[in-house]
């Protein structure tokens, strides 16, 4: 069926498929019709050749009878001469029935005198047919006893003629019909199309012009007029609904010119906070700025103090021991105007002259090695140079310059790192991260811990430095830890804390040190830092 | 078969007197086939199909019409008179010799009006064409060493006796 309709598809206009369908369908019909009736005809005719055979057989039999009777051979053969009045037949030959039930050949008539039956005649009592050749015998009788038989070959000339007549009418026949169905098939064709032409010309306007307005004309009152009825209710919805759409679609233009205004408008208000938030930002990040500054200078300040508080008593030593020298001296040049110096009391002003120069030097040396220590700690905090330390070294320096806070309480650092691991690194930057670590866990972690502890261990791997900075102080929620970061976040508000701390010391890390940081912790479980920074040089062993 | 019989004999032999009386009593045996009586001569008390032979006595003749005895034709079983002159013939009963082979020598002295009421209820055989010319209806005749069936059409369509065509069509007609 698939195959019968994908060709019928390639067709292009149902017309054609209409006049092949109804060709094709009468074709077919009459092919089978005609094939039937020649079947039958054929059959037909060869049964009534058959029994006009047999018939005509039968009639020369009961006259051949006597013959065969008295055994008179010519009477035999002269009636067998018989058919030579039918071209048809080839041979007829009489034969009589011996005592022992054998045939005895009598006589016979033959139109071509190469054929002769070799086998026992009986076998055709029922006619046999091959390659259009025709065998037949039936019994010779006298008073219902079978006395011989006469056997029949015939061409069936007339079944071949009947046939060839048969075809030539019935093709004869096929083609008139074929001609008259393509003829009616176009008529009605053309009548039946019609109302399918008014619409399909309909819908080709329709679909042009886009004019909804037009409808298809009706005719007669069978389905392809209630197709057109249908399709022209059809469009009245449809011109129905275009207008709607129509008009929907006035409104929604007059929507969007008004929507366009009030975009613009908004636009302009938005541009406007934009504006507004934007210098507010502006003095914001300055804020920021300034604040981080102070906090910087804070920083700075806490650094002074320090060096002042450090280098107060070395100084206040030496200038006790230089003042007491100075006494000394004094006592010294007045016994020696009034010649009153004694060996005695030159050696003990030699002595103490002696210790007191001692531990004006010693102090003095003492605060020196604190201010150099001091001014280089100093010099980074306010500079950003790219500079190699000894990382250990360097982390005690900066808590030697946090000395004057932490002296304050009873907490324990402990810093585990190679005394031999060389950094190069932003050095302010990591003296600021430690400071305002260490200065978090005082404040913050420690706030309720008497004797706290912290430790800073640094190690390189591979090309980094990891640098792992940990209280056990009271530690932070979960929501506090992911706030960590955020400027200006802070739970001392009020109470001194600024909220940048943090802050600062994550943007060092990825800015300055150009490194990443994590923190982790529990609530009273401490807080760490896990701080990984490159190191850009190796780790060389001092030798 | 009888007739195969008489078909060997009369196709492949020499007719002798032996084998004239036999292929005279079959020929006689087979027309008897070919040939219609009416019917009204069978409605009668002899369930019997009677042949009576007219001649002078003759040990081969009377031995092959005996052997027809043991056959039947058109239903009947088959009884063979001898008759040694027409006096017999005369006076069996009427009806009664539904084919009558009389000898030339025995013919000769039927009178028309015997031959008459003969021809009501016999087939009259002989074997001469003089017998039909003398009011018999078919001939025996040997010719070419042959035995042939000559009849009369004059002498049956007389008479109420009909023999079939395909029998008339065989024998020669005089």
């Amino acid at each position: 069926m698939t195959n019968l309709i994908n060709p019928l598809n390639k067709l292009k206009s149902f017309k054609t498929k209409l006049i092949v369908v109804i060709t094709g369908v009468t074709f077919i019909v009459l092919l089978l019709a005609t094939a039937s009736l020649a079947i039958v005809l054929n059959n037909s005719f060869k049964i009534y050749l058959e029994n006009s055979a047999r018939s005509s057989l039968a009639n020369l039999a009961y006259n051949l009878a006597p013959a065969v009777t008295f055994g008179d051979s010519d009477a035999v053969e002269r009636l067998l001469s018989s058919f030579k009045t039918s071209p048809d037949v080839i041979n007829a030959s009489a034969y009589a029935l011996n005592d022992n039930g054998e045939l005895e050949f009598i006589a016979n008539y033959s139109s071509d005198a190469r054929f002769l039956p070799e086998q026992d005649v009986r076998q055709y009592q029922r006619a046999v047919y091959d390659d259009g050749h025709f065998q037949l015998t039936t019994p010779i009788q006298v008073d219902n006893q079978i006395i011989g038989y006469l056997y029949q070959y015939s061409v069936f000339s007339q079944l071949d003629e009947f046939q060839l007549q048969m075809f030539a009418v019935f093709s004869a026949t096929m083609l008139v019909c074929l001609l008259l169905g393509l003829i009616i098939s176009l008529y009605f064709q053309r009548i039946l199309l019609a109302p399918l032409s008014h619409l399909v010309d309909a819908t080709e306007n329709i679909s042009r012009q886009k004019d909804y307005s037009i409808r298809v004309e009706q005719q007669g009152s069978d389905e392809f007029s209630a197709l057109s009825s249908s399709f022209n209710i059809m469009l009245d919805e449809i011109e129905a609904h275009n207008q709607k759409q129509l008009a929907i679609q006035e409104e929604i233009r007059e929507l969007n010119l008004n929507l366009e205004n009030k975009v613009s408008q908004r636009t302009n208000e938005l541009e406007g906070a934009n504006q507004y938030l934007q210098n507010a930002m502006d003095e914001l990040e300055h804020s920021h700025n300034q604040l981080i500054e102070q906090e910087k200078m804070a920083s700075l300040g806490a650094l002074v103090a320090g060096i002042a508080h450090e280098i107060n008593t070395p100084v206040g030593i030496g200038v006790t021991a230089m003042s007491h020298l100075s006494h000394l001296i004094k006592s010294l040049n007045e016994k020696f105007i009034n010649k009153k110096i004694t060996n005695s009391f030159m050696q003990e002003f030699l002595v103490s002259a002696e210790k007191g120069a001692e531990i004006s030097l010693y102090n003095l040396t003492r605060a020196a090695d604190i201010i150099s220590s001091f001014k280089q700690i100093a010099v980074d905090q306010s500079s950003d140079e790219l500079r190699t330390i000894y990382l250990h070294a360097y982390l005690h320096e900066v808590l030697l310059s946090l000395h004057p806070t932490l002296k304050k309480f009873k907490h324990e650092i402990i810093i585990n790192c190679d005394e031999n691991l060389q950094v190069h690194c932003r050095a302010g930057a990591l003296v600021q991260i430690i400071t305002n670590l260490v200065m978090n866990s005082i404040i913050h972690a420690f706030e309720n811990i008497e004797q706290g502890k912290i430790t800073i261990s640094a190690k390189a791997i591979g090309k980094n430095i990891h640098l792992c900075y940990e209280d056990n102080g009271a530690g932070m929620s979960k929501e506090a830890i992911n706030r960590l970061f955020e400027p200006f976040y802070t739970t001392k508000r009020g109470e001194g804390g600024s909220g940048l701390g943090a802050h600062l010391v994550y943007n060092l890390v990825i800015q300055a040190l150009k490194g990443q940081i994590t923190t982790s912790s529990k609530l009273g479980m401490g807080l760490k830092f896990n701080i990984i920074f490159p190191a850009n040089t190796a780790t060389k062993m001092l030798n | 078969m009888m007739i195969l019989l008489l078909f060997n004999i009369n196709v492949n032999a020499q007719v002798g007197i032996n084998q004239k009386a036999q292929l005279t009593a079959a020929f006689i045996y087979q027309i008897t086939k070919f040939t219609l009586w009416p019917e009204s001569l069978f409605i009668s008390n002899n369930p019997k199909f009677t042949i009576c032979v007219l001649a002078q006595a003759n040990e081969n003749l009377d031995r092959a019409f005996s052997e027809l005895e043991s056959k039947s034709t058109k239903g009947y079983q088959i009884e063979v008179i001898r008759l040694n002159n027409k006096e017999q013939l005369f006076e069996l009963s009427e009806n009664n010799c539904k084919v009558l082979y009389s000898s030339d020598e025995q013919w000769a002295g039927m009178t028309e009006q015997q031959i008459a009421r003969l021809t009501e209820t016999t087939l009259l055989i002989g074997t001469s064409k003089r017998f039909l010319q003398l009011g018999g209806m078919v001939s025996l005749i040997i010719v070419d060493n042959k035995m042939k069936i000559f009849i009369s059409t004059a002498n049956i369509d007389k008479t109420p006796i009909k023999i079939e065509s395909r029998l008339k069509a065989l024998a020669k007609s005089i």
